[in-house]
């Protein structure tokens, strides 16, 4: 299968001098088409750096990043790239249907049909919430307008930072299981940030476990979980199995597996 | 805020005529019958006196919020031209401006040109502080969302920027219009040719009490009417944001 992205040995420096932190250390990685990938691991081992460096919203210091044989920027100007972040980047003087529309008046100003934000909105379950604005959608209803926003121009690699972070337990579940059905319909790459391991494993062909202080790859979990992965899901064994798989990991990486 | 100001217009209304009943001298407080009869007698000249200190005061306005504005993009993509002119504009609007109306004339030779000058510099602090402030407001993560899209800087700013800047904007045009219309009426009384500033003077030298509580009424009459119509276009636009 066609290699979507190439990390090469990506280093990320902060400020200069001795008091400058080494974010991200030497990191290697081949995403392919079509895979989603989790990144999990204890907050400042560098997992929204590395997304943001893939996003092209900052620079590394060393290493060479490739998305589909071309750099972020490069992806950046063909609006080849969608990202969602945990705080839903809405426009709080637009409606959900609007603030979809925004990305469409980004990325092909000339195309005045705009059909494609509205039906993506209805195919999310928010038919009826089209002219709402922010402050009246939901918690879980304002991330699914934010994942539309990132998903409407149909870029190749979709890049998601915690974006389920905030939500409740429930809330969650269900995004998450939304999420996966989605994708299911319209197959994309996709780079996920999360804190959750049953998260992460649900969604995941490969779980990516990250290690701080400077953050690194630590192990890699695949995820051999047949699709559609539903909620009921999580009570089989297997799926069970790979997130005690995961959870150790993470337990290894904060305190060498001792618990304190 | 409707009952608030019903209240307070009634209260104006009674505590003139209380001063009527308690028989204060009619120098100091004229009765109402006599002030609106001075209104209605004399309103040829009010409206004309009006219209002009608020055509001028309005233009003085429009440069001032056009100057406002072009200055906080400027700050704004600039951060060294904010730093280095922040405190010549904080310096240059704060000194009285009394201080320069006798140079101005002097300079410019006509009393439209200083009229302007003294509007735009007591209006367009409040204009810029106020917009630089609100651009500066825009949501960190809309423009990382636009910056991955590669938006244009134009529409960044179109699109992000300008609706930030919005309420900031809306609130500095409450606080500046008053501010335009008393410098309007204190530039007029200051030249001392045309305006209703100008009236005030004339009323004042020929103690007419009358016609300066109709000149009074006319300037707070359009001063509180305009604040009345920004504030409630403001508290619809805050409210569909919900930022308040």
């Amino acid at each position: 299968m066609k290699t979507a992205l190439t990390l090469r040995d990506v280093t990320k420096r902060f400020g200069n001098g001795p008091s400058s932190t080494l974010a991200l250390d030497g990191i290697t990685l081949d995403v392919l088409k079509g895979e989603f990938v989790s990144f999990i691991g204890p907050s400042g081992c560098g997992k929204t750096t590395l997304l943001r460096i893939v996003a092209g919203l900052v620079e590394q210091t060393s290493g060479e990043v490739m998305i589909f044989g071309e750099s972020p920027h490069r992806l950046q100007q063909r609006h080849d790239l969608g990202v969602a972040f945990q705080r839903p980047a809405i426009e709080p003087s637009r409606t959900a249907l609007q603030d979809v529309e925004l990305t469409l008046e980004v990325t092909d100003p000339r195309n005045r049909d705009r059909s494609k934000a509205r039906e993506l909105l209805e195919a999310f379950g928010l038919g009826d919430a089209l002219h709402k604005y922010r402050h009246e959608l939901s918690g879980g209803m304002q991330q699914r307008v934010n994942i539309a926003s990132a998903l409407v121009h149909d870029p190749s690699l979709l890049l998601l930072d915690e974006p389920f972070g905030a939500l409740d337990l429930i809330t969650r579940d269900m995004m998450a299981e939304w999420l996966g059905g989605v994708l299911l319909k319209t197959p994309k790459t996709v780079l996920f940030v999360t804190h959750s391991d049953e998260e992460a494993v649900l969604l995941s062909d490969r779980v990516i476990i990250m290690s701080p202080c400077p953050g690194h790859v630590y192990d890699e979990i695949c995820v051999d979980l047949e699709r559609p992965r539903t909620r009921r899901l999580k009570t089989s064994e297997c799926f069970l199995q790979t997130v005690k798989q995961v959870r150790e990991a993470l337990y290894d990486v904060v305190n060498g597996g001792d618990m304190p | 805020m409707k009952r608030a100001y019903l209240a307070m217009f009634g209260s104006l209304i009674g505590l003139w005529l209380l001063a009527g009943v308690l028989k204060v001298q009619s120098f100091l407080v004229p009765p109402p019958n006599l002030v609106l009869s001075v209104l209605w007698n004399e309103r040829d000249i009010f409206v004309q006196q009006g219209l002009n200190t608020i055509s001028i005061g309005l233009l003085g306005y429009l440069i001032a919020n056009l100057l406002g504005v072009t200055m906080a993009i400027i700050f704004y993509y600039t951060p060294a031209i904010e730093a280095f002119a922040s405190p010549w504009l904080v310096f240059l609007t704060r000194i009285p401006f009394i201080v320069f109306s006798s140079i101005f004339v002097v300079v410019f030779r006509n009393m439209l040109v200083p009229k302007l000058i003294i509007v735009v510099l007591v209006t367009v602090f409040t204009i810029v502080a106020n917009v630089t402030e609100g651009l500066k407001s825009a949501d960190p993560v809309l423009l990382d969302r636009m910056k991955v899209l590669h938006a244009s800087r134009w529409q960044i700013f179109c699109k992000i920027l300008w609706p930030a800047a919005q309420p900031y904007f809306q609130a500095a045009q409450l606080i500046s219009f008053t501010g335009m219309v008393i410098a309007m009426i204190v530039a007029e009384y200051q030249y001392g040719s045309e305006g209703l500033g100008f009236l005030l003077l004339r009323g004042q030298q020929q103690y007419r009490m009358d016609r300066l509580y109709a000149v009074a009424i006319i300037v707070s009459g359009v001063s509180v009417g305009i604040y009345i119509a920004l504030k409630a276009y403001q508290t619809h636009l805050l409210k569909k944001r919900r930022l308040i």
